[in-house]
């Protein structure tokens, strides 16, 4: 079984979170975060990153089995990655479609994340049918001035990107004149 | 705040087209949007005399090799590339080299090297002239190339056409019942697209495209064309996606209906800005190797149609995000941002190509824009040695819709067109390296940034901006001077007029000079025509003005305002105070 994980970065941030995994961080555990999962580097004992690009203030990625079990337990590993100093608290909670129970993890929380680094969590939810809906993560902050927030969302299994139909080809690659 | 511009800062020049109230116009639907956006600009080249700030000695991996280019001979073209990058050993600067195409030299112009036409066109080239009233042949060699025009006999009712791919262009008697007492095919074009919000792109809403290409093909014919937008009996601009094309014969079910994202330069006859598919993540590479048009088609048949004498209706047709809507949105606000200059600046504007495609993926810039000095951006949509239109400059957007749907992002679109409006109108500062939201950059970098995202924002009317990365939608509202990790870092308003600045701090001084006070309370209302006279100010372009930072910065920017009397001290003095930005303008160079 292989694990299912969404892309969590376009190019443009890559560089930037390739700096911060290698961050220092005692912000994000500090705030009640469960153990790393096996292979994932401490998030305390790494150097402190340089600054990040300009990316989001935060990334989701959202690990299960793939395929979805059609009955059962389904366990679900959440990594956070904080990209710059959050001073807002955010507000993490999972969203379960008809059918599905939550059976570990909490169902919502508020982190605190005043440091860059990564944290992580783990759920397991359970359902005696084939998933009809996706399971949602959502982290949403916004500063009560409006001058900045965030919505982050991921969802198991994952969202299919938009495919674009392949269409007819045109008579002329391009037209030869203007249009008028 | 331009998040979503990554790595790519080769020197574009600075146009500071901040463009005014006037732009504030209703979210779904920007002010004026129509007319394919101007005259002039030849398609390969622009005019100007050399200027701009002083270079300075490139001392990292490209060596003397600047950001802004050098032509190192008549033939190649040498450009510094330097990735935005935490980590400039993993991830150095290198150089590009390229070699200019037959009939082009290096050159450069404003600082900027480029490879450039050394006649009127590329010799060999057959076309017609807008009106097609007459067959033009390129002719000559070098940099005497030149267009030598033969008149159609349009008395016994010839017109120049490009009959079918693949044929050249020429004069061709038309059926006398064209025309206004012809046939005639009508309809609108609808595309849908995305709003963004602070929770992601909206639900799938549909609008006009308007400017867009009609093109009516019959048995692989071209039997007319059209202006969306555009009424030809009364010469108007509707601002809608409606269409009239008079035709050469009726049509048919099979009769097709095709759409291009494209307009065109109407004094030389060749698109000005088009969307094409991106072909490969490397955005140099691409920029090379790009071989495809957007475009859009289907049949009378498929629309339906309601006839009434000889003018056949076809209704909407919209074009769904599944069929790649988010190139015409693409295409609506560069479109709009090139109508903005063109009428607040010059209708001169060099040609630019957009590349996107989600299913190759996000290009390894996240999105960019790149100069005349990266060579430019072609697309090679045919076979044919002259198959291959050639762009002054490129911009590149990602990406998948579950990476960060750019299509939607009409902030960093509008982000990127304003490093163009910079490169087409004035002088870049040729500064890259990277930049963050919450630190300060280079001045050079600052300005050149601060000035696209502040365009970005007058462009969409807000001053919150919106980008999806990864999954995840944020906003930063820059007249805030604010970030989700607090406070954006300020100027010591102590320290020198050269000290590195934020580029946020940057675009926020300049959309408070440029709104009104409807758009952000401390806004100046300078408007469009000011903010564009303090940005193409010759002595702002020339370097007259340039003083502290040794590249073009703020501080010359701000000197230009007040000597070209576009700004007054206190409009001056009412941005830098907040800013804390040690501004003063007894230094001005001017009297």
């Amino acid at each position: 079984m292989k694990s299912m994980t969404k892309t969590v970065l376009g190019a443009s941030a890559l560089c930037a979170l390739l700096a911060i995994a290698g961050c220092t961080q005692s912000g994000p555990n500090s705030n009640g975060g469960q153990a790393p999962p096996p292979n994932n580097p401490d998030p305390t004992t790494m150097s402190q990153p340089t600054s990040p690009g300009m990316t989001a203030p935060l990334f989701l990625t959202l690990r299960g089995p793939d395929p979805a079990p059609a009955s059962g337990n389904i366990t679900l590993d959440l990594e956070i990655t904080v990209n710059e100093p959050i001073r807002m608290p955010v507000n993490l909670q999972i969203l379960l479609p008809p059918g599905v129970q939550l059976v570990a993890g909490q169902p919502q929380e508020i982190l605190n994340l005043p440091q860059p680094g990564k944290l992580y969590r783990q759920y397991t939810v359970v359902t005696s049918a084939p998933l009809t809906q996706p399971v949602l993560v959502r982290a949403n902050a916004s500063d009560p001035s409006g001058a900045y927030g965030f919505h982050a969302e991921r969802s198991y299994p994952p969202a299919p990107a938009t495919v674009i139909q392949p269409g007819r080809r045109p008579p002329m690659a391009r037209p030869p004149i203007p249009p008028r | 705040m331009r998040i979503r511009w990554i790595g790519w800062s080769l020197g574009w020049i600075g146009v500071l087209g901040l463009v005014a109230c006037t732009v504030a116009s209703s979210d779904e639907n920007p002010a004026g949007t129509a007319g394919n956006a101007g005259a002039g600009g030849n398609a390969v080249g622009g005019t100007g005399g050399d200027g701009g700030s002083a270079g300075a000695p490139n001392n990292g991996a490209c060596g003397d090799i600047s950001v802004n280019g050098v032509c190192v001979d008549d033939q190649t073209l040498k450009t510094c590339v330097v990735p935005e990058t935490d980590d400039p050993t993993e991830n150095p600067e290198y150089v590009v080299t390229k070699t200019c195409a037959a009939g082009t030299a290096c050159t450069t112009i404003n600082g900027i090297a480029q490879c450039k036409l050394l006649g009127e066109c590329a010799a060999g080239d057959v076309s017609c002239t807008y009106d097609q009233t007459k067959l033009r042949r390129c002719e000559g060699t070098g940099a005497d190339t030149h267009w030598v025009d033969t008149p159609c006999d349009t008395a016994n009712n010839e017109k120049c056409i490009v009959p079918k791919p693949g044929e050249p262009a020429r004069c061709q008697v038309v059926p006398s019942n064209s025309g206004s007492n012809g046939p005639r095919i009508t309809g609108r074009i609808k595309y849908e697209y995305r709003k963004p919000t602070k929770t992601g792109w909206s639900n799938v809403e549909v609008q006009d495209a308007t400017d867009v290409y009609v093109a009516i093909f019959d048995n692989g014919e071209m039997i007319g064309k059209a202006l969306s937008g555009y009424d030809p009996d009364t010469q108007q601009f509707l601002y809608d996606g409606s269409f009239k094309a008079d035709l050469t014969r009726a049509p048919t079910d099979a009769t097709e209906v095709w759409v291009w994202p494209m307009a065109f330069n109407y004094d030389t006859g060749q698109p000005l800005m088009a969307v094409a598919k991106l072909v490969d993540t490397d955005v140099i590479s691409n920029a090379e190797t790009s071989n495809a048009y957007w475009a859009f088609g289907t049949d009378v048949g498929t629309l339906g149609k309601t006839v009434d004498g000889n003018v056949t209706n076809v209704g909407d047709w919209t074009i769904t995000e599944a069929d790649g809507s988010g190139a015409l949105n693409i295409y609506r606000w560069i479109d709009y941002g090139l109508l903005r200059t063109a009428n607040g600046i010059s209708p001169s504007q060099h040609s630019l190509i957009v590349y996107w495609n989600p299913e190759t993926g996000t290009p390894s810039c996240g999105a960019c824009f790149c100069g005349p000095n990266c060579g430019g951006g072609q697309v090679k949509y045919g076979d044919g040695p002259s198959d291959v239109d050639h762009y002054d400059s490129w911009i590149a957007l990602g990406g998948p819709s579950n990476d960060g749907s750019t299509e939607w992002a009409r902030a960093v679109i509008s982000h990127e067109f304003g490093h163009y409006v910079m490169m087409n109108y004035s002088v870049s500062p040729g500064e890259g390296g990277p930049h963050y939201v919450a630190q300060a950059s280079k001045p050079g970098l600052a300005y050149s940034e601060g000035w696209a995202t502040s365009f970005g924002m007058t462009n969409v009317g807000s001053p919150v901006y919106i980008d999806q990365q990864g999954g995840t939608f944020f906003w930063v509202d820059l007249s805030k001077y604010d970030y989700s990790g607090g406070p954006l870092e300020k100027p010591d308003p102590n320290g020198g007029i050269d000290q590195n600045i934020n580029e946020n701090v940057v675009a926020g001084m300049m959309w408070k000079l440029w709104v009104d006070q409807s758009l952000d309370s401390d806004g100046r209302n300078l408007g469009d025509d000011k903010i564009f006279a303090t940005l193409t100010n010759p002595k702002l372009v020339d370097g007259t003005y340039n003083r502290g930072y040794y590249k073009v910065d703020l501080v010359d920017f701000l000197d230009s305002a007040i000597c070209s009397g576009s700004a007054t001290v206190e409009d001056i003095a009412s941005v830098t105070g907040p800013a804390q930005y040690p501004y003063n303008p007894a230094d001005k160079p001017c009297p």
